[in-house]
């Protein structure tokens, strides 16, 4: 017998349901709002959540990483009476085990609930704990843990991978963890700089070259490609990889074969393939710089590594881990830090995310010199000032708006800030009437605007706006 | 962005490398060590958040001891000039992580090129910030 839990606000939806279940031979608790599912979380440990979308006090989808990262790891079925594939789309990358729509009926639900356990029982049966070797991979946040289950995934896997994530997100890292806990382990893991590489040298710099393929090969050379025979190849950056070299790739990535530059035969190489990107390939797609075969390719498993900006319960805990490196590294004695110090760290967004934490803190370790604590002063001046505007126009121009909005402050704020508070104002209006004009339809509302999914949803989170469903 | 120019024990035949790389970076932005202790050393202290480390013949143990300094090597760029490429040499090569490997027998055209794209990409990074 499962333990299940029902979160909607609708109770009548929540009798059937729990009807439904106990008819299986199941257990159902139910939860009337998303904080009360937060508690019995909490209290008691759960098999499967059903959870409606929209409630009250907040969103399922919002609940659903929590879900997850609660101590029984519950799977997950997202209820919604709306109707909103974006929904859909949202919840099964957040990590919805399924789907489904209101009215619910009696059938679809119990095959759903059906296969919902059996996976959970196989899960449970297959997975021996496995200790995952994760040098430098710091946090502990349920999406930093959701995060390292898709890596323990992708590395019992020959699956291809593809990382991504914002730049400094630490996507490197998780591919090298993904080689170290993999079969692979014990033989090469080769790093493709796509970026770094000018277009004239990614040919032979992959697949390499005979001699005198072209002036100056004096020598045959291997190319990486060969070099990851038996390891991981790990392209990193690859949507800066031009078509031509896309479509070279593809076919070695499906015959696992290739011709050096210049040569007349074909060398075999068995790799696995991890690749990483911080554009977003479907607007690379529609735009006709990346080829949708080698995408549908690539992603046989998609890590999505969030921004530190949604990881702040990892800020201090990172900022432990680089404190005690760079005192080692610069061996000095390790420094203490004042509250205000890790306000500031908790305050700031980091646009540059892990990466421009660390040379944050490595930057404050320096400006210390022998001072024993750091204080906000020691931090880059970019993060203070930036803190600082922020405090003075919140205090300024608390909630601009159409009718109040900072015009009526008018020359109170220096021009930076009245430009700031009226840019605001004028993204805010813009949002809330795209919204309007597609009826909350995300997929149109990108089209028309021309941001991607994911800068759409950051923006209608940072306005508190809402699409449909 | 800084570059550090090591030149390793096996590095003998690598002063053409040097000779390129050199009118590519400011002189005040290139430093050249001698052997991986000294790199080790220079990473002890503060450096350009972007910068490049271009390793000349490195030996076996120059590889292991820049592997061990990975952890320091953090965003920095790494650009190999191996003396030979058994398969030894390349399987500690690529434990580096390297951006980009080359050989000493080799042109110096694909590092110069891979050097200009970074010089290039870091003052992007610079103006952006």
């Amino acid at each position: 017998m499962a333990k299940i839990l029902i979160v909607d606000d609708d109770s009548l939806a929540r009798e059937s349901l729990a009807r439904i279940i106990k008819k299986m031979g199941h257990e159902a608790s139910e939860a009337g709002s998303v904080g009360s599912a937060r508690e019995k979380l909490k209290e008691e440990a759960f098999d499967l959540v059903f959870s409606d979308v929209r409630m009250p006090d907040g969103s399922g989808l919002d609940l659903l990483p929590e879900i997850r990262a609660s101590s029984s790891a519950p799977e997950v079925i997202i209820v919604t009476g709306f109707g909103d594939p974006d929904g859909a789309e949202l919840a099964i990358k957040k990590g919805a085990w399924d789907y489904i729509e209101k009215p619910l009926s009696v059938k679809p639900v119990m095959l759903c609930v059906e296969r919902a356990l059996q996976y959970r029982d196989k899960k449970r049966t297959a997975s021996q704990p496995v200790a995952l070797k994760v040098e430098g991979i710091v946090g502990a946040s349920p999406k930093l843990r959701a995060c390292l289950d898709t890596l323990a995934q992708a590395a019992s896997s020959e699956a291809n991978v593809l990382i991504t994530g914002e730049t400094g997100t630490g996507k490197e890292l998780f591919a090298w963890a993904i080689h170290r806990n993999s079969a692979r382990s014990g033989r090469n893991f080769v790093v493709v700089d796509c970026a770094a590489l000018p277009e004239t040298l990614v040919e032979s710099t992959l697949f390499g070259h005979v001699r005198g393929a072209f002036t100056g090969a004096d020598k045959p050379r291997d190319g990486l490609v060969r070099q990851a025979d038996g390891g991981t190849l790990f392209l990193d950056e690859i949507g800066e990889l031009s078509v031509s070299i896309q479509r070279a790739f593809l076919r070695v990535l499906q015959e696992k074969r290739f011709r050096p530059v210049g040569g007349g035969q074909e060398v075999s190489s068995d790799f696995r393939l991890v690749a990483a990107t911080n554009r977003h390939l479907e607007d690379l797609i529609r735009a006709g710089g990346f080829r949708e075969d080698l995408l549908f390719r690539l992603r046989t498993l998609a890590l999505e590594l969030p921004p530190l900006r949604e990881m702040k319960e990892d800020i201090k805990d990172l900022m432990l881990h680089y404190l005690v490196r760079f005192c080692e590294q610069y061996d000095i004695p390790m420094k203490a830090y004042s509250p205000d110090f890790l306000e500031v760290l908790l305050n700031y967004d980091w646009p540059g995310n892990i990466r421009e934490l660390i040379q944050a803190l490595e930057k404050a370790i320096i400006s210390a010199k022998e001072e024993p604590v750091l204080f906000p002063k020691h931090l880059p001046d970019h993060i203070r000032i930036h803190l600082a505007r922020a405090a003075v126009l919140q205090k300024r121009a608390p909630t601009p708006s159409p009718e109040t909005g900072p015009a009526a402050a008018g020359p109170a704020l220096n021009l930076k800030d009245f430009r700031e508070a009226e840019l605001t104002r004028i993204e805010k209006n813009y949002l809330s009437s795209l919204l309007r004009r597609t009826n909350g339809e995300v997929g149109e509302a990108c089209r028309i605007s021309g941001l991607s999914r994911s800068r759409l949803y950051t923006l209608l989170k940072k306005y508190g706006l809402k699409p449909s469903g | 962005m800084n570059l550090f120019v090591l030149i390793a024990e096996n590095g003998g035949t690598s002063g053409r490398f040097l000779e390129d790389v050199t009118p590519l970076v400011p002189q005040d932005k290139i430093e050249v060590l001698n052997g991986s202790l000294a790199l080790a050393e220079r990473l002890r202290k503060p450096r350009d958040p972007f910068c490049a480390v271009l390793v000349l013949g490195p030996s076996h143990e120059d590889l292991r001891r820049i592997i061990s300094l990975r952890d320091f090597l953090k965003d920095a760029r790494v650009l190999l000039v191996l003396g030979d490429e058994s398969e030894e040499t390349i399987s500690l090569a690529h434990r580096v992580l390297p951006t980009y490997i080359s050989v000493l027998d080799e042109s110096t055209s694909g590092v110069v090129s891979v050097l200009k794209q970074l010089m290039k990409d870091a003052r992007v990074h610079e103006r952006d910030c």
